[in-house]
């Protein structure tokens, strides 16, 4: 995943609809690479046929 | 949803539709967002969804 | 009456009518009084509530129509449980006045057992998030030594039950909030299965990775709440429909012929812990081989790996939760629940659904990984509590947790006391069984218990 820059990171921030002030977005920023390397270390490649861990029941308990 | 313009929301995405495909794609997620909205509607806090993390069969 | 006597002890002397539940409630409101002023570990005292509860379970002891073993044993519950007409608020100025019309199912199970409920416990903001100083109430602090952090999200539970203010309690455990705060106040805590526990009527914070659990003083006394709490609930969507064992009958079994499979990278490589945390595990495992165990490593993946898919479905399953209140009232929250939260804003939903294909995985690599073991080990906290005041903000992702990976796979896991750090705080080893085998993990966790001498030493501050 490569690096977002301040400019792309501030489309993301607006995109969330949370209203971020300045400060708020410094910290997030900042935590942002980290963020990206857990998001890809969770999507690591895996068989195409993979399935998640959530089973969807039809009958409503 | 924002006030971005569509296209730097398509660039923050990572993607890269032809210039010609644009509108149409705009419009189909205009759509998207309000079926999103739509989804996101009021519900319990403590309202569960439907699929369940199982450990074994039920 | 012993000054501080565990569940197992207390039962047995209220049913031989040698000790008087009012009494002990009695003492244990007093202890409250004298002492929580320092540790914050409640939120509420239902001083009221806790007598006619303790006078209700005298008068069937003496009538000899005792509910059961914890009939008259005083209990509180972590302030994201549900109780009836009692304040429930996550700890959060958004829930401050928040009052219950119904108690969580756990709540309700305990109350027909029998407990006497002295109140509801801090916790960490919507059981996510501490410590924060910038919430209606302060955070519990840690009774071994006040200006240190008592983990969390359970963090009231792990202080009170530490203190001696009650002898046992509710938690939850997302990513560790049972576990981490039974590591660093020196109790033991078990995360049980998912699906065997309600969760109906105990705030959520992600749905797929909460569990709810006792704390209390011993292995034992953890079992002995346990068996109250265990059971199919229809109310709870992911609720395991199968019979509840008894979680005491292995109890004296021993040790001898156990297979323990030590997730050794986990804890020297992946997240390095204290020399004390280490050498803890070492000598609990010559423990386990003097007990006729055999002890031997294990490889798993890179508890990265782990940590990553459970942070995502985590922040993910937290955001949905929350979003609505987000973007109303962003500001009402403290600032580390809010910035930690705000991060699934950033995730999108392919990101979760890749987590949740990674978590089947997982789940396959520890259920094989098992077929060899009885018990699996690792540590559950880096080392001894740190100050308080100086917790990361952003600790719960620079490094992986230690306990994250059982709350991925679901898996029963349990903190048992190892002994005490250089700064005479506690240091622990986390014990993980096989789904829905709590009996083995009592068992395994009773045995060391009972081998070592931890269980005999209490805070200085109440001691």
């Amino acid at each position: 995943m490569p690096p977002v820059t301040r400019e792309e990171f501030d489309i993301l921030a607006a995109q969330t609809g949370l209203p971020l002030s300045q400060a708020q977005k410094d910290t997030l920023f900042d935590v942002y690479p980290t963020l990206q390397k857990i998001l890809t270390t969770a999507a690591a490649p895996m068989p195409r046929e993979a399935e998640p861990s959530l089973i969807f029941y039809p009958e409503v308990r | 949803m924002s006030e971005i313009s569509f296209e730097a929301r398509v660039r923050a995405t990572g993607l890269k539709p032809k210039a010609e495909d644009m509108p149409k794609l705009e419009a189909l997620v205009k759509d998207m967002d309000r079926a999103a909205e739509l989804v996101r509607g009021p519900r319990a806090y403590s309202e569960e969804p439907l699929s369940a993390f199982r450990l074994k069969k039920a | 009456m012993d000054a501080f006597p565990t569940i197992a002890s207390a039962s047995k002397a209220i049913a031989a009518k040698k000790l008087s539940p009012v009494e002990l409630t009695k003492a244990s409101l007093a202890r409250i009084k004298a002492h929580d002023s320092a540790l914050h570990s409640f939120l509420l005292v239902t001083e009221e509530r806790a007598m006619a509860d303790a006078k209700a379970a005298e008068a069937r002891v003496m009538a000899g129509s005792a509910k059961g073993p914890l009939d008259g044993i005083p209990i509180a519950h972590k302030d994201i449980y549900n109780t009836a007409d009692i304040r429930t608020t996550a700890h959060s100025k958004l829930l401050e006045h928040n009052v219950p019309t119904a108690d969580s199912m756990v709540v309700k199970k305990w109350d027909a057992a029998g407990t006497v409920m002295l109140g509801k416990l801090a916790t960490h903001e919507f059981a996510m998030g501490g410590p924060s100083f910038d919430l209606p109430w302060p955070p519990a602090r840690n009774p071994w030594n006040p200006d240190h952090f008592t983990a969390g999200s359970s963090s009231g539970t792990g202080a009170a039950v530490a203190a001696g203010f009650i002898l046992g309690g509710t938690g939850s455990d997302t990513g560790g909030s049972i576990r981490g705060p039974a590591a660093l106040c020196g109790i033991a805590g078990i995360k049980p299965t998912y699906g065997l526990c309600s969760r109906a009527g105990v705030l959520p914070l992600s749905f797929t990775m909460d569990h709810t659990g006792p704390m209390a003083w011993t292995v034992e006394d953890c079992a002995m709440l346990l068996q109250a709490m265990a059971g199919y609930d229809p109310e709870d969507p992911a609720s395991a429909d199968r019979p509840v064992p008894n979680f005491t009958a292995d109890l004296a079994k021993g040790a001898k012929g156990l297979r323990i499979g030590v997730i050794r990278h986990f804890f020297e490589d992946d997240h390095p812990v204290s020399e004390a945390t280490r050498k803890g595990i070492d000598a609990a495992m010559d423990v386990y081989r003097g007990l006729g165990a055999e002890v031997s490593d294990v490889t798993l993946s890179p508890m990265s790996e782990y940590h990553a898919v459970g942070s995502v479905i985590l922040t993910s399953e937290a955001y949905a939760v929350h979003q609505p209140w987000l973007k109303t009232r962003f500001n009402d929250y403290g600032e580390l629940f809010r910035d930690r939260i705000a991060l699934g804003a950033f995730m999108s939903s392919a990101d979760y659904v890749q987590a949740m294909r990674r978590r089947r995985m997982l789940c396959i690599e520890v259920r094989d990984a098992m077929a060899d073991y009885d018990i699996l080990v690792s540590a559950s906290q880096p080392g001894e509590a740190p100050r308080i005041d100086s917790v990361p903000k952003w600790g719960n992702l620079e490094k992986p947790s230690l306990t994250m990976p059982f709350n991925v796979t679901g898996n029963p896991a349990m903190s048992v006391c190892t002994g005490y750090g250089e700064g005479g705080l506690p240091v622990c080893m986390q014990l993980i069984a096989r789904p829905f085998a709590e009996p083995m993990l009592f068992r395994a966790g009773h045995a060391y218990e009972t081998a070592t001498g931890w269980r005999g030493k209490r805070p200085a501050l109440v001691a």
